[in-house]
Order: C-alpha cells, then structure tokens, then sequence
C-alpha cells in the first residue's frame, strides 16, 4: 500500500493535488480491504516522505483489514495475511489503563480466538496461501502468521512473552530525480517491501513466534540510498499454529557443517524462547495440535546459491541464502537482538507479559497489602544519533548494526530502572542532504515492581510457567515455604542478588536497591546515587509518557492538546561541546519547555508525548534544529493504589 | 559531517561515580573508563556505547554546572528535573574540598587567579588543575556572596548554598582566616594540618568576632552588646582587642613576679613540670605581650607564626606533655584573677581576660598538640 506519486517542476507547492492523493491511496486501502474480505480498516495511520530536493514524494498509508460484525459491537473475525498489512480487530475499545496484557485467563474468560481466524467466503484464494485450523477451537481456519498494526487486544489468547522484533532494510539507488527517479522509486520499493516482510517472518521463526503486532513501516529515502525498517512486538497466539523449526540442509550432501549448524541454531532458539516462556509445552497447555506438526516446513539452506529470492513451496518455504562468506553468518545475522534478562523490550504500548503482580495477589489475596509494593516509574527516554550513511569508499554501511547498536544502548541505558520493560519503542529516520541517517528512538521504560524472572511463592501457575528461569530460587523457595507470615516472597533468581541480600532483603526492594544490584554502584559512598528516582520531590515534577495511558494513578482530567514546534539556532559550536551538546542543550531545553507548558496549563503530566520530528542542519560552526512534539497534557490523580485498581 | 549521539530523558538520571571523577578533574580516568567495565553479566556494552553513556553525563554535568554556582536557583531550575536529595548531593559534592590543598591557598587572599596559577598547587598536593580552580573559584564565590552579610557565617552559608553543616562550618573558618589573611607560611606551621586551623579559626570566631555573646554575670562592654547585634563573625571585636591594652599592668616588675606565683601555686603538678623555672617566666611573658599587642592587625596576621615560633619550642625542648600543657593554660587563667592588683581595677577585666584567653589558650593547645589522638577537650568554662 505504498504510492509514489512524484512532483515535477511544480511552480506552487501548494497547488499539488495532495488531497487527491491521498484519496487515491485510500481508495486502494479501501479495494485491498475489500479483496481479503473485510469491511474494515483498523490502526490507519498515512505518512509522507520527501527526498532531498523534495520533489518526489512518498506517502505510505497503512492499517490492519477487519472484519466487524454489523451491531458494531462485537467482531466476528478479521484477518488477512502476507498479501496486506493485516486484519483483526479488538472486541471492544483497548483496555488502556492497564499497560500490561490481561490474559485470558486471568480475565476468567475463554480465550477467544474467532478474531485470527481467516474471513471465510468468496475472497478466501486472496488470502493466505497457507493456513491451518485454529489451535484453540479447531473450527476455524486460521493464518499461519499475522501481521497486524493495532495494540494487542485485550483477551489475546497469547503463551509467554512478547518481544519486539524488528526489520531493516537499505538500498542504494539511482540518483532519485526527478521523473526517472520516481520510476527507480517505485520499482525498488516492492523489493524492499519484500525484503521486510521475510526478515519478519525469518525472525518470528527463529524466535518461535507467529504474530507481530502494533508493526509500523518506516521508509525514507535519501538522494541515492532508500533505508526502510518495521517495527513491532512480536507474539505467540495459541490459536495460530506453532512456529515451526527451521532445519539446516544442505541443497547438495548433508555435512558435518549442516548438522554443526543445525545444532547450533538450535541451541540458540532453544535459548531465546526458553526466554520469552515458550519452552517446551507443559501438561495442561493448550496443544498447539498435532496435526500440524506433520507438515513440517523446512527452511532449506543451500549453499553459493544464487539470489535472495523465496517461494512457497507445499512442504513449507524456502530460504535461499547467499552464503559464501562466514559460516553461519547470514542467519544468525537474523537473530533479533534479545535482551538481557530484566529487561523487555515492546514495539507497543501494551506489553504482551504476564501480569505477575496481579497472579501475585490473586493467589495470595493481599490485595489490601499491596500498597508495599513500589509504583513504578515511567522515564521516557529519546536518542537521537546522526551517522553518515556512506563510508569512504562511498558504499552503503550496515544500518542493521547500528539500529543494533542503538538498542544495545538503550539497553544499557536501562539497566539502572531493572527489572524493566521499554515499551513503545519506535525508530524514526531522517535522511537528510548528504545522505546522512537522523535516527530518532523513543519509548518508555517501566520499572516492574516485581522480578520478571523467578519464582513467586504461592502462585503455582506462575511457577510452572517461569520454572525454567527459576530453578535455583525453587529451592530457597521451598525452605521459605513452612513460614506463616502472609508476606509475598519473591526469589530472585540470580546468584549474586542471593549473596548480597539476606533473607529479610527478599521482599520487593525499591527501585533504588534494584540499581545497587547493578554492580556499577557498589561503593557506600554513593547511596543517593539513582535512589533519588523515586523519591518525592519538592518542585512539581511533570511526568512525560510516549504511552498513552498512566501507569500509577489515574487521569482526573485532560487539560489540553500540546502541540509545540521549537527552532533553535546556535552560532557557536565549538564552544557548545559541538553538535552533540548542542542537541543536548535544545532537546533537553524542548524538554523543559514542555513540562513548563504542562505546568502552566494545570497539568502535570504529558501522554501520548512523541516527538514527531526533529530535523538539524549544520555548517562549519554553526548548526540549526527544529524539532516538533506532540501530545495530551492531562492531570493526574496521584495515589491510587494498586490494589483499588484491582478491585 | 559530525556524527550526533544524544541520549535524553525526562527525570535526570545522573551517575555519581562519573561525577565525582569529573569533580575530580579525572578526564583522562574518565575517557579510560576502567570503573564501568564491571558490568552484569548480560547487559550489552561496548566501548561505543560506554563512550556516548559517559559523553552525556559530563555534558549533563557542564550543563548542570551553571545551577551548582548559585544553587537557590538550582531548585528552580526547569531543565533537568532532580530530586531534593539529588539536588543536595550534587551541591555537597561540587563544593566539597580537598583539605590539603585548600591547606595550600588558606589565608591567601581571593583575589582573580586563571586556572595555571594553581600549578604549585597542583603539583604538590596531586589534585587535578581543573579541581584545584574549581575549589578555588567556589571558595571565592562564597566569600562574595557570604562576606557581606550579617550574622553566623556558617548559617549563611548554609541557607545561601544549601551545604551540610560540616562543610559549611570548615568553609567559615577558611574565609575567616583568608579575611584577616593570617601567616600560613611560617617554617613551623607548614607541617600542620588544614583541620588544626579550622579549629582555631572556630574557636575564634566563637570567642573574639562581634557577634560573640556576653558570657557570665560580670558583663562585658557595653560596645561589645551594641556590636552583637547586625555583627558578621567574619569581623574581629576591634574593641575588644584594643581594651586587652589594659592588661599592661601585669607586665611591671611587681605585678609580673606574683602573677607567676600564683600561677606556681595553681598548676597542681607543678614540681612535676620538666624544664625550669625561665621556660615557665619567658612563657607567661610571651603570652602576654601576644595578647596585649593583638590589636594590631599585622600581630593579628602573625599570631598563628607568633605562637609556633615564640611559645612552643620551648615547651617542645622541654618535652612537656599535654597535660602539662593543659595544666600550665588553666593555671595561668586563673591566677591572674586570684591577683590583688588585679580585683582592684575594673570588674570587666576578668570576663575580658576569660574571653581572650579561653581562645587563646585552645589555639595554643591546637597547635601544641601535634602528635595525635584528639585527647582530653579544652574546656577552660568547667576548670576555672
């Protein structure tokens, strides 16, 4: 769903017929709706990208296909893969006072998996070339992969743990000129579509995952280069089929080399999804269903073969590697970057995960005693990093490994909010003149008053599932089991937590005490040091969220639309620590701008904070910026405790 | 093209390890980086990653730096949104000093120095240049903010930079002793320690300065009263000092020779005081004319020199003790007003002579006691 429509010469930009355009464009969103047989479009979103001289334009319109049933109350089924971005639709609005996903069962409801199921009806041979029955009724047909651009709806039949998944895609071009430019454009964009599409669909493989949701598409090109990337969270539904394992083979003989590489792969997504919480079905889960099991999919991996091309086959698909250089480097190149433990990383706002808090209480019935437990801090968080997308030898470098290195930092950044999630993470690029890349991560972290791993005492079903990440707590678990005290004890995992905490220690510590465990701090001398996160503060603080809800409290009222575009100017650089440190000194002054502004209008907080754009130019010593943000200044109604919410 | 790596969030999270190396002065440590290589085991890091992480912080720092000048406004301030006891630990940090170097630079006078005039400094002392002005420049900022104002410097400097009692004592008694620019250099003062003048200033600035409260019923001068009121402890009692003048009596031959017997018969131990009678005579001597020519302000200045160098050897050579020490001090206090000539003048006298000496004598036992564990305090209220 990807237009160029291109501008030659135009006298009066403001006379392009750019409403038509997007007319158009809604016009094909409408047809591509029709032809996987839904009667709606959900999570649209248009987008408009220029070139350098800003006379090619690209507008991107995209959105999930659904099918709504006709009282406009509940949805019958939606769906629709590969051939679009997808289909589905929530039941009812998104549930976005709770960050974190209710899961069905803890909803006390039964999973309901009618949403995944593939629309029956005259369109079917539009869709998905292949499908299964669903896992969970075995009625339906459902998809074998769903790529859908909504929140995660609430109910979700999901096992485990989401994580965010993420595509990259670069490409150098013809010069993108004027009407030949427009043509070079437009055919090149297919490939990259393409392109995206099967890195998600390998990455949700490796991770042994099969839906991605809240995916967004970011493409942008620059005089000669066309940089793409998709961003999502990537999930496990049971009511679509299991992920199957990719195999090694080799086209010619098997070898030594495939069967090492097997293993290895192996061994690595074993790892990652013993992880995310799928690891090897337990009693009592739902079977993901035998039947499927018996066409088993092979990824085929032939060695010096020619392109990167992919085609399905009965048996499965195809991957057609080139791979003449390191052994096993083209697919473990594919791996997604996983984090560490205690720290999850969402492309949506809504968090795929056990909501280990509330099975805490549930089984315990402490609700009355939760107010223990520390609220969690919301730190919105904005890296902008500029590199030169050229090297000197005028090739295109490896955006894939700074995008890795980006959530690398992010990562690190993070470890003194542990355990944490970053959720709403999104990138967005900028190519400007001089083909230089203006990356832009935001997000949130949230600190998670619990341990993400290990054992919860009492809570069984917890347990069973983390069993694998909490093997060694288990045992302390069991000692702490013929206390009486109704006091929830939580077991970290990790050795070194165990050595330095006694057992008093064991109960849910301040965020402070979880940074203490990064061994960064472990002098006395630095006791304030991040302590000071949450604790109250005299000045008004102004929370900012790029989430768009609260995690603690509730919103009492909304007090206005923020919407605010700053240009700054420096004249001095070298003075100002360069370019850095003047965007430093900018964004960190946008930033108090916006609190200032929130105060001013009543508020004390901002939601649905994004900051839209920042764009910079630079010459010699002196350098330009504008940057633009918006969203919705609310107050918040501090205090509301955790366990009022529940009830 | 210069590459941009910028990394902002909306509560400050601040890193007080790199902070304090950037205090420090550490650059070099800094760029190293061999303290953040301790990391948790699965926490991703490079050196890119570590080199940006620490490129922010000390820009933070710079940034931050203009606020921690004048920290009332640091609480105002809406760029970076801190917590109360972040906020105080950032100040306590920046504006804590490194004694022997401040040793280095005490009594000196605030002039304007740029940074390379801190190379001796810095040589000696092994802290940084960049620390050394720094300390330096916040001492000078003190002293212009705080020197003006009225009342106990301490609790000025308390309120104006939102220090901890402690550092706010210890940054009173170096600008009282830069404001009278005492003798520092002195071959035998050279050896003592910051700490040692910090108590004698203190001691000073409790007993001698104008805002010094009567003490005891028997009143003291009535200008002293007026003065109290509206009076910096940073400004020595003129007045006082030049009514010490009327002390000269002891001096004459008569009064000189009964005063030291009464000091004989006062000092308990007495018989076991090693040396001989004249260490005992020069001393009194000594103490007197110290005490009577105080009001001049270049014997003011000289007085930390006068005492190392005209009193002490003495006692040194004489291997005295510190409870010799103590004993002689307490002695001499009291005989004098044991004396006939003495009760016969003016009431007053006795309280002055009590304020004076009970300062005094503490700054002489300061620096006598050289040695040491901190032994027995001074206390001249409970002995006499």
């Amino acid at each position: 769903m990807i237009k160029t429509l291109e501008r030659l010469e135009q006298d009066d930009i403001n006379q392009a017929p750019y409403a038509l355009w997007w007319k158009e464009l809604r016009a094909e969103i409408c047809r591509l709706m029709r032809s996987v047989g839904c009667n709606a479009v959900y999570g649209y979103s248009e987008e408009l990208s220029l070139t350098d001289d800003g006379n090619i334009q690209l507008l991107c319109a995209s959105g999930t296909a659904a099918v709504l049933d006709v009282d406009l109350t509940k949805e019958r089924d939606g769906e629709g893969p590969e051939s679009t971005w997808n289909a589905v639709m929530p039941r009812e609005n998104l549930r976005k006072e709770s960050s974190v996903l209710h899961y069905p069962e803890a909803l006390g409801q039964t999973p309901d998996c009618k949403i995944f199921h593939i629309p029956s009806g005259e369109y079917s041979d539009h869709v998905a070339p292949t499908s299964a029955m669903c896992g969970s009724c075995r009625i339906g047909h459902v998809p074998d992969i769903l790529l859908t651009t909504v929140e995660v709806p609430d109910g979700t039949p999901i096992r485990g743990t989401g994580t965010f998944i993420q595509a990259k895609v670069q490409r150098k071009t013809k010069a993108l000129k004027g009407e030949s430019g427009a043509r070079e454009l437009s055919e090149t964009l297919p490939f990259v579509e393409f392109e995206l599409h099967s890195q998600i669909n390998t990455k949700l493989k490796l991770l042994g995952l099969n839906a991605v949701f809240n995916l967004r598409v970011d493409i942008q090109c620059g005089a000669e280069t066309v940089v793409a990337c998709a961003t999502g969270t990537g999930v496990f539904i049971v009511a679509l089929p299991k992920s199957l394992r990719p195999t090694v083979s080799d086209g010619r003989k098997p070898g030594l080399e495939t069967v090492d590489m097997q293993a290895k792969l192996d061994a690595l997504m074993d790892q990652q999804m013993r992880q995310l919480g799928l690891g090897e079905e337990k009693e009592g889960e739902v079977k993901a269903g035998k039947s499927m099991r018996t066409t088993r999919p092979t990824m085929v991996k032939k060695k010096k073969a020619a392109t990167g091309s992919r085609q399905y086959s009965k048996s499965g698909f195809v991957i057609d590697l080139e791979d003449d250089g390191f052994e096993g480097q083209s697919v473990f190149s594919l791996m997604d970057f996983l984090p560490p433990k205690d720290t999850l990383l969402f492309g949506s706002e809504i968090c795929p995960m056990a909501d280990r808090m509330k099975s805490l209480r549930s089984s315990e019935n402490v609700a009355a005693g939760s107010n223990r437990f520390p609220g969690s801090i919301v730190q919105n968080i904005c890296r902008i990093w500029r590199t030169s997308l050229m090297n000197d030898q005028d090739e295109m470098i490896d955006v894939a490994a700074t995008f890795r290195h980006l959530l690398n930092d992010v990562v690190f950044r993070a470890r003194v909010y542990r355990p944490c999630r970053i959720c709403g993470l999104e990138f967005r690029m900028q190519i400007s003149p001089g083909d230089s890349l203006l990356l832009l991560l935001q997000g949130s972290i949230v600190t998670e008053p619990l341990p993400l791993y290990g054992v919860l005492r009492g809570t069984t079903e917890v347990r069973r599932i983390m069993r694998h990440a909490g093997s060694r707590a288990g045992l302390s678990g069991a000692e702490d089991a013929n206390e009486t005290v109704p006091v929830i004890r939580i077991l970290p995992e990790d050795s070194f937590t165990q050595e330095t905490a006694p057992k008093d220690s064991l109960h849910p510590k301040p965020p402070a005490s979880m940074a203490s465990r990064c061994r960064i701090h472990p002098s006395p001398r630095a006791t304030p040091i991040f302590s000071h996160l949450s604790q109250p503060q005299t000045t008004q603080h102004v929370e900012i969220s790029s989430l768009s809800f609260v995690h603690t409290g509730t919103v009492k009222r909304y007090v206005g639309n923020l919407n605010l575009v700053v240009l700054r100017e420096c004249q001095t650089l070298r003075e100002n620590d360069g370019l850095s440190g003047f965007m430093q000194r900018a964004l960190a002054d946008f930033y108090a701008i916006v609190r200032s502004q929130t105060v001013a209008a009543g508020g004390n907080a901002v939601l649905s904070f994004q900051l839209a754009q920042v764009q910079l130019a630079d010459s010699y010593n002196q350098a330009q910026c504008i940057m633009h943000a918006s969203g919705d200044m609310v107050e918040l109604e501090e205090a509301v405790s955790a366990g009022s919410l529940e009830s | 093209m210069d590459a941009v790596d910028v990394f902002i969030e909306n509560r400050s999270c601040l890193d007080m390890d790199i902070y304090q190396l950037w205090l420090d002065g550490e650059i070099e440590e800094i760029c190293r980086l061999p303290f953040l290589t301790v990391q948790l085991d699965d926490t991703p890091s490079s050196k890119q990653i570590l080199a940006s992480y620490v490129a922010d912080q000390v820009r933070t720092f710079h940034l931050l730096e203009k606020w921690l000048h004048s920290p009332a406004e640091l609480a105002d301030q809406p760029v970076f949104q801190l917590t109360d006891s972040c906020r105080t630990y950032l100040l306590e940090k920046y504006y804590t000093f490194d004694r022997q170097f401040m040793r280095e630079i005490l009594g000196r006078k605030f002039n304007k120095f740029r940074r390379k005039d801190f190379e001796d400094e810095c040589r000696k002392t092994g802290v940084k240049l960049d620390s050394c002005y720094r300390q330096y420049e916040n001492m000078r900022r003190v002293w212009k903010s705080v020197s003006a104002m009225d009342g106990c410097t301490m609790k000025n400097i308390h309120e104006t930079f939102l220090l901890p009692d402690q550092l706010a004592r210890d940054y009173s008694c170096v600008l009282f002793l830069s404001a009278y620019r005492m003798e520092m250099a002195s071959v035998n003062l050279t050896k003592l320690p910051f700490d040692y003048f910090v108590s004698c200033a203190a001691e000073m600035m409790k007993g001698w300065t104008c805002t010094t409260q009567p003490s005891g019923p028997k009143g003291v001068s009535e200008t002293l009263q007026a003065n109290s009121e509206g009076a910096s402890d940073l400004r020595i009692d003129k007045d006082f000092f030049y009514s010490m003048k009327e002390f000269r009596f002891l001096l004459e031959r008569d009064a000189f020779e009964s005063f030291r017997r009464a000091i004989g018969r006062n000092v308990p131990i007495q018989a076991a005081l090693p040396g001989n009678p004249e260490i005992f005579r020069d001393s009194v001597r000594t103490m007197l004319t110290l005490a009577l020519n105080v009001h001049h302000s270049k014997q003011f200045r000289l007085l930390f020199a006068d005492i190392t160098d005209k009193l002490l050897p003495a006692w040194k050579n004489a291997a005295w003790r510190n409870e010799d020490a103590v004993a002689f001090l307490n002695g001499f206090i009291i005989s004098a007003e044991e004396l006939n000539e003495f009760k016969s003048r003016d009431a007053r006298l006795a309280g002055m002579w009590k304020r004076f000496f009970a300062v005094f004598n503490a700054c002489v036992l300061r620096l006598f006691r050289t040695d040491e564990k901190p032994t027995v305090e001074f206390v001249i209220g409970q002995t006499s």
